[in-house]
């Protein structure tokens, strides 16, 4: 019986909240957004830190438009195959892309022909971010940061790293960090975050570059040395950030709602205002800060600044790790 | 005693609809053609926001058992796997229905798919962390040789035309280079055109390549598509039953296998089964007809693939690494309903994990009456449609399939020429499966062996990292096994064995 009442409860809930959120939506825009179900392609598998962010979208969408968000998986080519057909959907605020945040910015010049570049890619909303980590297996006699650095100082290149991919977020981390406190590591590409995962908890590498996600979730056999956030988390209050350990650089994923070239503006708008409600919904917050995300939103009138900070910071070094 | 009450929660009547629900769901998507397993838990997995977490497990559990048993009812019936994990089950099944054993056959497979279920799901319920700690010994070199150990399946079975049958396999090692390498980043083979920057989708060049000429083969050819059923009709789970006694070597050795490939990252069960139909057939006595309607090698697959519905949940739930890719849409759910994985999921949260495991227990029993039920009907209403109308429902069924997985009809182009390409290569005696294990293996090969170079020049020791550890070193022994065993049993057995028959590989 419990299950039952449960399930009647979140029911009941959804048909409150949708008329109040309607009623919401209505000034923000004049264009009626959604008239149907919304298509989010995701170019990862299932279960990642990318397709989970947009499951959390998925459960709220319904809630505040009564329309269905429906979570196509494209993965392949590191995402590389989404981003090069986004702009061929339909423009009508239907079919919408998740965006990386730096990946668009580092893939197209780290790898060669992915079929799309920077520029192609449009985006409405910034809706959350993930910060990236350092990580060392749980039975490492590695502690902290500065045995790390030491270590790596000792015997330059012979401490490995994992990290998922080539020209992705954790291969930026692995050469700002590298830079920034001016040792020489190895990096080594793993196919997804699981299975990078899977070869630090299993010792196959001396350390890893990884996602807050990964550690919220339960982080078995893994020990964070530090996190490349500006501000420590609250998850985690012990985790040093890299910057107050005197290391200048924090590194982070953003995640962005994209939308084909040819949307007009006032489509993006409704997509963006639309999205925006979904981030305020009472809960989502919370649950995704649980899950190690950490709220981060850029409104439709910043994005396109906020890109080029973005695409200023990283195109460098995108260029450095092509070399 | 508190086992007893996590029983009675799964067998709660809201539990035991929802498991209902979902194994049928499950069985109806795994058994078309182009549908897989991930995609039917994917695609299942809203319909949990609204439940409590463990009814939202249990659910998505059916989905995926019933999926994997699903899958081998097209297997058997059509030729054409319903879903990867079966592709082992078409090699002895479709030659069963083919003389009239359609029946026997779609009972055996529901009774290994149960029985590889229960043995999953006990592995992980008692043997859960030890397990987990096997799947991480396993390092970029291990995978490396595993891999080898798996590609060494085509030279076992694909003897009498062993050399089309290992060029069928490298064909399919080049087909998985096509993309964007993960360790170089270097595009390869995709001249230029952004459909293969992602390289050869998975799901739908397995399809296509096992199941288009099965439907122009039925196009092309005069011949019954299957004996009809006379005498013997009706579930005949008696005679099901005693064979898989007779067997239960074989349902030991398969469902072994199937935990210990559940566990491995990156496997699953398209491979579980693959590798225990070979061990079926290297340790196979004298007078197995395997590729030919041999029992024994649909019990083989079945209890394979499906062991690994739960021993992959296995990594799954105690490193947050899922075992098979199904997983990593059961990994989301926990996720999105706020459950924690790691070895306190079985402590802080041990009421979910084995209401979870019972629910699982429950849609394992629930499948045998209704897996025979669903398969018989299926397999009444196949036996009576004409083949002109069968094909082109094949046909479209697994258009719709490769369509729908990815919403993306470049997959079903995609499909569509390989598979015309695998019927023209099968003309010529080159075998579509090795094909698809290349396909399966090659890039696990290539990373393995890029990683462990590229960890192995970091710390000045190449050779060390492909020969100097245990695991290694036990792998490469199996290599060296399955390499040199066969022609020597073969030599040993060749009078008693001269009814040996290939499988269609």
């Amino acid at each position: 019986m419990r299950h039952t009442l449960a399930s009647a409860r979140s029911i009941a809930v959804a048909a409150i909240a949708v008329p109040f959120a309607f009623g919401l939506s209505t000034p923000a825009s004049a264009t009626e957004y959604p008239t149907g179900p919304v298509t989010l392609t995701v170019g990862f598998g299932p279960g990642g830190p990318s397709d989970t962010s947009a499951r959390f979208l998925q459960r709220y969408f319904e809630e505040v438009t009564g329309e269905e968000l429906v979570i196509r998986n494209l993965p392949g080519g590191g995402g590389a195959r989404s981003w090069s057909q986004m702009n061929q959907d339909e423009p009508d605020g239907h079919h919408l892309t998740l965006v990386s945040l730096p990946h668009v910015v580092l893939q197209p010049v780290a790898a060669s022909g992915v079929g799309y570049t920077f520029d192609d890619i449009n985006s409405v909303l910034i809706y959350t971010s993930v910060p990236q980590v350092l990580a060392v297996p749980a039975g490492s006699n590695i502690t902290t940061v500065e045995e790390y650095i030491a270590a790596a100082k000792e015997a330059p290149g012979a401490v490995t790293v994992g990290g998922t991919g080539i020209g992705g977020s954790n291969h930026s981390a692995w050469y700002l960090f590298n830079d920034a406190a001016d040792i020489t590591t190895t990096y080594i590409p793993f196919v997804d975050t699981a299975t990078n995962n899977a070869a630090l908890q299993g010792n196959h590498v001396a350390s890893s570059w990884t996602w807050v996600t990964q550690f919220a979730k339960g982080g078995e056999g893994m020990r964070m040395l530090a996190v490349a956030a500006d501000d420590r988390l609250d998850l985690f209050p012990d985790v040093p950030t890299v910057r107050e350990l005197g290391i200048d650089m924090s590194d982070q994923a953003w995640w962005a709602i994209g939308v084909p070239e040819a949307t007009p503006d006032d489509i993006r708008e409704a997509v963006a205002a639309t999205f925006l409600e979904v981030m305020q919904q009472p809960g989502i917050a919370e649950d995704m800060v649980a899950a190690g995300y950490v709220p981060f939103i850029v409104e439709y009138a910043d994005i396109t600044a906020v890109k080029g900070d973005i695409r200023d910071k990283y195109l460098p070094v995108a260029e450095a790790l092509v070399e | 005693m508190e086992f007893i009450g996590y029983a009675l929660d799964a067998l709660s009547l809201y539990h035991l609809m929802m498991v209902t629900i979902g194994l049928v769901v499950g069985i109806g998507i795994g058994a078309m053609p182009g549908l897989s397993s991930t995609f039917a838990c994917a695609v299942t997995l809203p319909l949990t926001f609204t439940m409590v977490p463990v009814t939202a497990l249990i659910f998505l559990g059916g989905v995926y058992i019933g999926s994997t048993y699903g899958g081998s009812l097209s297997a058997i019936l059509l030729n054409t796997p319903g879903t990867p994990q079966s592709i082992a089950t078409t090699f002895d099944g479709f030659p069963m229905t083919k003389r009239g054993d359609g029946n026997l056959a779609l009972s055996i497979a529901c009774i290994a798919s149960v029985i590889g279920t229960l043995v999953g799901v006990a592995s992980l319920v008692a043997i859960a962390p030890p397990l987990a700690q096997i799947a991480l010994s396993f390092g970029p070199a291990e995978f490396f040789w595993l891999a080898i150990l798996g590609l060494t399946m085509i030279a076992s079975l694909s003897e009498g035309n062993l050399v089309k049958g290992l060029l069928s396999g490298l064909f399919g090692v080049l087909l998985s280079m096509v993309g964007i390498a993960v360790v170089s980043a270097d595009t390869r083979f995709t001249f230029d055109s952004p459909w293969l920057v992602a390289g050869i989708p998975l799901v739908p060049a397995t399809i296509g390549m096992l199941c288009v000429p099965v439907v122009i083969d039925m196009m092309a050819t005069k011949a019954q598509h299957m004996a009809m059923p006379l005498a013997r009709s009706g579930f005949r789970l008696k005679e099901a039953i005693a064979i898989c006694w007779r067997s239960r070597t074989n349902v030991a050795r398969s469902s072994g296998l199937g935990i210990f490939v559940g566990i491995l990252p990156a496997a699953g069960g398209a491979i579980a089964s693959l590798v225990a139909y070979t061990a079926a057939v290297r340790s196979a006595r004298a007078g197995a007809r395997f590729g030919q309607g041999d029992p024994d090698g649909v019990i083989a697959s079945e209890s394979a693939n499906n062991t690994t519905v739960g021993s992959g949940l296995i990594p799954t739930f105690v490193l947050g690494i899922p075992g098979t890719p199904p997983d990593a849409v059961i990994l989301a759910a926990m996720l999105i309903h706020g459950l924690q994985v790691g070895p306190s999921l079985f402590s802080n949260h041990g009421d979910i994990v084995f209401t979870f495991a019972a629910g699982m227990v429950v849609a394992a029993t629930l499948m045998l009456p209704v897996g025979l039920v669903i398969g018989q009907n299926i397999y009444g209403a196949i036996t009576r449609t004409p083949k002109t109308f069968l094909a082109p429902m094949i046909a479209l069924s697994t258009l719709i399939g490769a369509f729908a997985i990815q919403n993306s009809y470049q997959d079903v182009v995609i499909m569509t020429v390989l598979g015309i390409l695998a019927w023209v290569m099968a003309r010529m005696g080159f075998p579509a499966a090795p094909i698809v294990l290349g396909l399966l293996l090659g890039p696990i090969a290539e990373r393995g062996y890029s990683q462990a170079v590229m960890i192995g020049e970091a710390t000045d020791n190449v050779f060390g990292m492909f020969f100097a550890r245990p695991l290694s070193q036990a792998l490469i022994v199996c290599i060296l096994l399955a390499l040199v065993l066969p022609p020597l049993l073969k030599a040993a057995l060749s009078r008693q064995t001269s009814n040996y028959a290939k499988p269609q590989f």
